[in-house]
């Protein structure tokens, strides 16, 4: 699979329509899934979808060097949009992860770490998931929610010993 | 049931196969988004540079033009002959200063017929 900051150099220079299509194939489906892990119900995370893809094939071709960063940085704020207009609506609650093959035990951890992970603030939330589950770097995840990179290395440190220890008290708590 | 505490670099790893697990979206509904993005006609991106760059070669053209050329213009427009009229015609300077409006009044009497047409074209004497 190609770099997607490739795919997008060549789409805005050469107006090549498949590389774009392959951009698209590779990173619509996980932008699908993180909105509706940020809590959008699955049929707004479609509508989401489909608008931040339309900004982005706007303006990408101005600044091509991050365009994951800028995709989720679009998607972010539509969700954050989304939110405030439906203020009144509580927020959906994760869906059941698919019967998949894997260990009971793999799968109580991550329910739990969904769990945990629900409880950061908004920003905290976002934060994690597009550093440790997207895959975006340091730099990109400053870039998609417009804080300082340092800012991002230490908050990413300072999250995952945070998890690490409602982790511990959570298991004090079940234990008890 | 007690879970094992992981280790932070464990934290980092569990949130990707955490969210990974979540059930995925509808393949044919993503497909009509990307048809609906394809179909649309793509921005020519840097349109306006491409403006600005043939305007400014433009104006580079002429300048330069200009600069070569400059010169051989100048020429011409100073080897046109001045064409000099056989009748020559008092210069200003020449002309004695127009008597004042009181100096007339004294001198020539009211109502005279020459004045009433208009100034008087004095030539030098050869």
């Amino acid at each position: 699979m190609r770099d997607p900051a490739d795919l997008i150099r060549l789409y805005c220079r050469d107006g090549d329509a498949s590389a774009f299509r392959e951009f698209y194939r590779s990173q619509s489906p996980r932008l699908w899934k993180f909105l509706v892990a940020r809590g959008c119900l699955p049929e707004d995370a479609y509508d989401l979808v489909s608008e931040a893809f339309l900004r982005f094939v706007k303006t990408v071709c101005r600044d091509p060097r991050a365009p994951r960063a800028f995709l989720y940085r679009i998607a972010t704020n539509l969700r954050i949009d989304a939110l405030r207009r439906a203020r009144a609506r509580p927020t959906e609650p994760l869906p059941e992860e698919i019967a998949d093959k894997s260990d009971e035990s793999v799968r109580e951890q991550a329910y739990h770490l969904r769990e945990l992970v629900g409880r950061l603030p908004e920003r905290e939330q976002n934060l994690l998931l597009l550093r440790y589950w997207i895959g975006l770097s340091h730099q990109e995840v400053a870039h998609a929610l417009d804080l300082p990179e340092g800012t991002v290395r230490r908050q990413c440190a300072e999250l995952i010993a945070k998890l690490r220890e409602c982790w511990g008290e959570d298991e004090t708590g079940t234990t008890d | 049931m007690k879970r094992e505490l992981p280790t932070e670099r464990e934290i980092a790893d569990l949130i990707a196969s955490a969210f990974e697990g979540l059930p995925a979206p509808d393949a044919r509904r993503l497909a009509a988004i990307e048809e609906r993005l394809l179909m649309r006609p793509r921005r020519r991106a840097g349109f306006a540079w491409r403006w600005l760059v043939g305007a400014l070669v433009a104006g580079a053209a002429s300048a330069l033009w200009w600069a070569v050329n400059y010169d051989s213009v100048e020429g011409q427009k100073e080897a046109v002959p001045v064409v000099i009229s056989p009748t020559v015609a008092p210069s200003t300077s020449d002309q004695p200063a127009r008597p004042s409006r009181s100096e007339g009044a004294e001198s020539a009497p009211a109502g005279n017929p020459a004045q009433k047409q208009g100034p008087v074209i004095y030539q030098r004497e050869r």
